[in-house]
């Protein structure tokens, strides 16, 4: 979400978190207490149990690892369309359940390998629960699913040992890492009343109105969601863990054509944990009524100038950057073993920065720091997590220190050069979570300006370019930012093209003129190591993780990260003139407001 | 491309029609006061249109139709809740012709991939629109997809002459679009009414038997009710409103084999009624019915590869004249140079035995007690639904059409169906095959034992049930159907009958349409979904038992995974069905 403004999430730890044993666990079996009358938990745990002690098929190797993970949840949500309902459902929820089996060792197992009828391990084992709580047929479900999942476990062990009688291993990492047993608890319990539905359309009917009167704007929509969902898990070491989170949420989106036919599309959104505790309606209104005013007038913005200089990302612009570029440079992906057929397509799938630890990858001054244990960022309460999703215990974790990668975030799939977890999955894989980017000496906002105009100054450029907020995957409906996103947003040659979606260029008098569409070419992960300066005040922002890495390879997880960051100076990037065509301006005029 | 024309899992919901004369036909229209939906519709209409007149490639035709729909879905699982929701929603199809009637935007691009481009835009962007009547969103969003769809037309177009120039001369050489009367029309719009709670204390108790058995590993039960209403208006002239409500109960079992063959059980009953569904004793004897065929079926035989004589039920035959002959009649296929247009040159001649006649009739709502899922009033181009007779005594008479006109063909018969975001194309409704002079079904059995004795064969084979059925039209694969078939009999010469599992029922069409031999007095519906190219539309076929003097059969495609290594995790299982031979009737 590109957020142009955001209002950071109120959720709270509800429930005390209840004994970190530090033992590991060796019976398999869990000694937490299960909140009483837990018939899912029950469930879970007596099917996990049998399964470890029995299942097993001939004299083929028996699990040495099962994990059970059922997400339950409830919600509601209205979108509105210029003051209309676009849709209304109503239901019971869903309770999905997700299952986790090992073969082999910890040493040596089914995962980490790809090959024909094999999906990588974080897209398989998933099957669907009754929303009743019948102990009965809860179990039933765990049973065929644990069963099917043994099955393909067994099998991808026998291909991936097959894959290796032909093929050598450049690593000779272990599979799954050993560690520590936890049992937590940190629930907010399920709202007592359902959600006010009819509040719900009622808001976002009147919030969508707003765009009645904004006729340059072709399409948009608001919604207003509330959730609630609960995690429940358990493995045969003895982890286990059981977290509940309310949620609630409006966005707004909005799309439109430039005057000269580019496509435009902008957002709004702001999160809480209930709705009583979203910002007014007022305020949410005037949100909306800021999106519709920027998008207008952005259509009016001249075209970017080609242009070669520097380059001040300012405030989201920073983290939306940083999310876009570096974010997936931060997380261990481990490349797969593959049967020789998929060999070739999942080249470059693993992560290179794995082979710069130890290396400076960003100025000495600067660090960066990943906590998901976090409760509060720049003094606003942010979502915190005790356990990742395997169980393991979260903390702060150094990627960079002073300049110099220190470690990748990973989940139990070890990386050359992190054989531990960081307690970073959240997904299908590691991800980040709460990125605090530290710079140790940072100049003041004008200070930075006066700083741009200067390095402009002397490669003799009449201004500096500063850039407010990039054109991220918030595609539009038109198709083609739909194939953009099917064939991925990549730059003609080299890495992946940055968009500015709002820019300016500040003159020496202080003077600024905004553009738009700038293409800034060859920004690479590497470009960071030359940023020139970083501000002091530093801006939060959430975006939608994204590891840029070949999915089908990459172990990534998914999911918001929060940034708090500083603007960040380029001392030399490129800028080139959006090119190629764009589609016509509707031929006739959008009917009249009634 | 291959297309595939599929009908797919639906089942009686009772089994022998008394008569055939039997049928219900669609009641007297009873008008109702339009929505003001359809006059926002209208008005937006009239301004694009004769806006784009202006243009230089102006439109010559232009439609809207809005697709309401109010649903709830409720399913269960061994006797547990799955799933419970409701949702309204409405989605916006467009249809903007350039060029004319003769020669427009859609006329077949042939030899190469030209289109590929002009559909991804058609695809692209949402259609879906607000439930509420308020008329600035609604006419927002027609405006804003008007100018999409007709600014893909005008590239569509341009292309498409050119290759009518660069390409050889088409075989077909009929106009593009059929000019047909405007049609106005509205009926009361159905109120939509689901009491879900009490739907989803029924639906644990239709699946809880299954859950006694710890060799059944899924059963599900779905309700799924539904109010559609359709707007639709176009720059001719029309203006039609209607509402069909649709209840449609769905019982779904499978086992496994112990060599991994999974055995599928399915019933479907459908009504227009929440009245018309049946009662649970119904639903609960159908269930135990289920589950005694399932564990037969675990034990029972896997048939070779054979060809034979056989006996296809009336349910089995409906599904073999729906794929062996109704999409092959389906007009637009007798067109597009890609088809096989295996009847296209053989209108005014006898393709069928004589006493065989076969229509196809949207305004059937009901045959005997069963309702009839293909039954409506107006197709989605606009055009009334009407009877149409494509088989009159065994000679070839016509084709499904919708507005894509064919060679002597250059009207609409009101068979132009689609599902909502696909493109209208001449597809099935009811189709009904009705015999004159029928046996009795013991006569029809007879005949087949007669056979076996006659050409010395071991057996002969009765499809009894079937899941649903396949077929491929087109030129550059074999032209075959597939007919998938669950409940199976093996029939000996001394009149014994043995179940078995395994087989597809397969062949090519011209083939097998000469080996009919007989037909009984027995007809069976089978109501279904058919998917093809203009998405999936509910059908329904109707036949009484055939003979046919050979058939061919081949093995079951079929999972190499084994039935669950430990046991169900059941309190006290009933005991797993011991093995046994299952004497039935056959057809029905």
């Amino acid at each position: 979400m590109n957020g142009a403004s955001m209002r950071h999430s109120t959720f709270l730890v509800a429930l005390g978190l209840s004994c970190f044993g530090a033992t590991r666990g060796a019976s398999g079996q869990s000694s937490a207490p299960a909140p009483k009358n837990d018939v899912v938990l029950r469930a879970m745990r007596d099917e996990l149990a049998r399964s470890i002690q029995q299942l097993r098929l001939d004299t083929l190797p028996k699990p040495y690892f099962i994990a059970y993970r059922v997400t339950e949840g409830q919600g509601a949500g209205a979108n509105g369309r210029l003051g209309s309902l676009l849709a209304a459902s109503d239901g019971r929820g869903s309770r999905v359940l997700q299952v986790e089996v090992r073969v082999g060792d910890y040493a040596f197992d089914n995962t980490n390998y790809f090959g024909a009828g094999f999906l990588p391990t974080q897209f398989v084992g998933f099957g669907t629960l009754p929303v009743d709580d019948d102990y009965q047929e809860l179990r039933r479900q765990i049973w065929l699913a644990t069963d099917r999942a043994y099955k393909q476990a067994l099998e991808a062990l026998s291909q991936k040992r097959a894959a290796l009688e032909t093929r050598s291993r450049s690593d000779d990492l272990a599979d799954f890492t050993h560690e520590p047993v936890t049992n937590t608890v940190d629930e907010t319990p399920a709202p007592a009343a359902p959600p006010d539905r009819q509040m719900m359309e009622a808001l976002a009917r009147a919030l969508s109105a707003t765009f009645r009167s904004a006729s340059e704007i072709y399409n948009s929509s608001v919604g207003v969601q509330t959730s609630w969902s609960r995690t429940i898990y358990v493995n045969s070491e003895g982890t286990s863990y059981i977290r509940a989170r309310p949620h609630a949420s409006v966005t707004a989106q909005a799309s439109t054509q430039a005057v000269d036919g580019t496509a435009l599309s902008m957002s709004y959104g702001v999160q809480a944990a209930t709705l009583a505790e979203l910002p007014s309606r007022d305020s949410l209104m005037n949100g909306v009524r800021g999106l519709a005013a920027r998008l207008t007038e952005q259509r009016h913005v001249p075209l970017a100038d080609a242009y070669d200089g520097p380059v001040l990302f300012e405030g989201v612009a920073a983290a939306e950057l940083f999310n876009q570029v570096l974010a997936g440079k931060l997380v261990g992906t481990r490349t797969p073993v593959t049967s020789p057929t998929f060999a070739r397509m999942l080249a470059g799938g693993g992560n290179d920065w794995e082979d710069l630890i130890g290396s400076l990858v960003l100025p000495r001054w600067m660090s960066v720091v990943d906590d998901p244990s976090l409760r509060v960022m720049d003094g606003h309460p942010v979502e915190s997590y005790v356990v990742d999703e395997d169980g393991v215990k979260t903390h702060a974790t150094t990627v960079i220190d002073h300049g110099t990668l220190k470690a990748l975030l990973t989940s139990r799939t070890p990386v050359p050069g992190v054989e531990h977890s960081t307690g970073n999955r959240f997904g299908g894989g590691a991800r980040l979570v709460h990125i605090v980017v530290n710079a140790d000496s940072g100049l003041s906002d004008p200070d930075m300006r006066r700083k741009l105009i200067a390095l402009a100054a002397a490669q003799g450029r009449p201004y500096g370019v500063v850039v407010r907020q990039l054109a991220g995957g918030g595609a539009g409906d038109d198709p083609e930012s739909m194939v953009a996103l099917i064939m991925g947003q990549q730059g003609r040659n080299g890495p992946p093209a940055v968009r500015g979606m709002r820019a300016a260029k500040i003159y020496a008098d202080g003077h600024e003129e905004p553009m738009r569409g700038a293409e800034i070419s060859g920004l690479s992960a590497s470009s960071f190591k030359d940023i020139a300066s970083a501000s002091q005040t530093r801006t939060m922002h959430t975006e939608t993780f994204t590891s840029g890495a070949n999915f089908l390879a990459a172990s990534a997880g998914n999911g918001p990260v929060t940034y708090l960051i500083p603007s960040l100076l380029f001392p030399n990037l490129s800028i080139r003139k959006p090119r190629g065509t764009t589609p016509r301006l509707p031929v006739v005029a959008p009917p009249p407001p009634q | 491309m291959i297309m595939i024309l599929e009908i797919r899992a639906l089942r009686r919901a009772a089994l022998v029609l008394v008569s055939l004369s039997a049928g219900v036909r669609i009641g007297r229209a009873q008008t109702a006061a339009p929505s003001p939906v359809l006059a926002t519709m209208y008005d937006e209409l009239s301004r694009n249109f004769s806006a784009l007149k202006s243009q230089p490639t102006p439109p010559y035709f232009l439609s809207y139709e809005i697709t309401d729909t109010r649903s709830a879905t409720v399913s269960s699982t061994f006797g547990a809740l799955e799933s419970s929701g409701e949702r309204h929603s409405r989605q916006l199809d467009i249809a903007l012709r350039v060029g004319s009637y003769r020669f427009d935007n859609t006329h077949a691009v042939r030899g190469n991939f030209a289109r590929a481009d002009a559909q991804l835009d058609r695809f692209g962007g949402t259609s879906v629109i607000p439930v509420d009547d308020d008329p600035s969103a609604i006419r927002n969003a027609l405006w804003y997809q008007t100018d999409r769809h007709y600014k893909a037309a005008v590239q569509q177009l341009s292309s498409a002459r050119t290759n009518a120039r660069v390409a050889i001369a088409a075989e077909d050489t009929s106009g593009d679009y059929s000019p047909e009367p405007p049609a106005s029309f509205a009926e009361p719009v159905v109120k939509f009414q689901l009491d879900r709670a009490s739907w989803e204390k029924r639906l644990r108790t239709y699946t809880s038997p299954f859950a006694r058995w710890d060799d059944l590993y899924g059963a599900t039960a779905s309700l799924e009710a539904k109010v559609e209403t359709r707007w639709y208006v176009n720059s001719e002239g029309a203006r039609i409103q209607v509402s069909e409500p649709g209840y449609r109960l769905f019982v779904y079992a499978f086992s496994k084999a112990a060599d991994g063959m999974e055995l599928p059980r399915y019933e479907t009953f459908f009504s227009t009624t929440l009245a018309g569904l049946p009662s649970d004793d119904v639903v609960l004897k159908a269930v135990d019915v289920m589950i005694k065929d399932l564990h037969a079926l675990r034990t029972a035989p896997v048939v070779d590869p054979y060809s034979g004589p056989a006996i296809l039920s009336g349910r089995a035959a409906a599904v073999f004249f729906h794929e062996i002959f109704g999409h092959r009649v389906e007009g637009q296929r007798q067109k597009n140079e890609d088809e096989a247009q295996t009847f296209k040159k053989r209108v005014n001649e006898k393709i069928l035995p004589d006493n065989f006649t076969v229509v196809s009739d949207p305004t059937l709502r009901r045959l005997g007690a069963v309702e009839l899922m293909g039954a409506y009033r107006y197709d989605n181009e606009g055009v009334a639904a009407r009877p149409v007779t494509v088989v009159d005594n065994g000679v070839l008479k016509s084709f499904l059409m919708s507005r894509t006109p064919i060679e002597g063909f250059p009207e609409s018969n009101g068979h132009g169906r689609k599902q909502p975001g696909f493109a209208a194309a001449g597809r099935q409704s009811n189709l009904v095959v009705r015999v004159a002079h029928p046996v009795t079904h013991a006569q029809l059995k007879q005949m087949l034992i007669d056979q076996i004795k006659r050409e010395n064969k071991p057996f002969g084979l009765i499809f009894d049930d079937i899941e649903g059925g396949f077929t491929i039209t087109q030129r550059f694969i074999p032209n075959a159907f597939n007919v998938l078939p669950i409940m199976v009999y093996r029939v000996f010469p001394d009149g014994r009958q043995e179940l078995v599992r395994g087989v597809d029922l397969i062949g090519t069409p011209l083939t097998t349409f000469s080996k009919i031999a007989g037909a009984d007095d027995q007809v069976a519906i089978f109501n279904g979904i058919c998917g093809a190219e203009s998405g999936a539309v509910p059908v329904s076929a109707s036949s009484p038992a055939l003979f046919i003097s050979q058939v061919e059969v081949q093995k079951k495609s079929k999972s190499q995974e084994r039935p669950p290594i430990l046991p169900a995790p059941l309190s006290q299982p009933a005991r797993p069905a011991t093995p046994h031979h299952v004497e039935r009737g056959g057809g029905r």
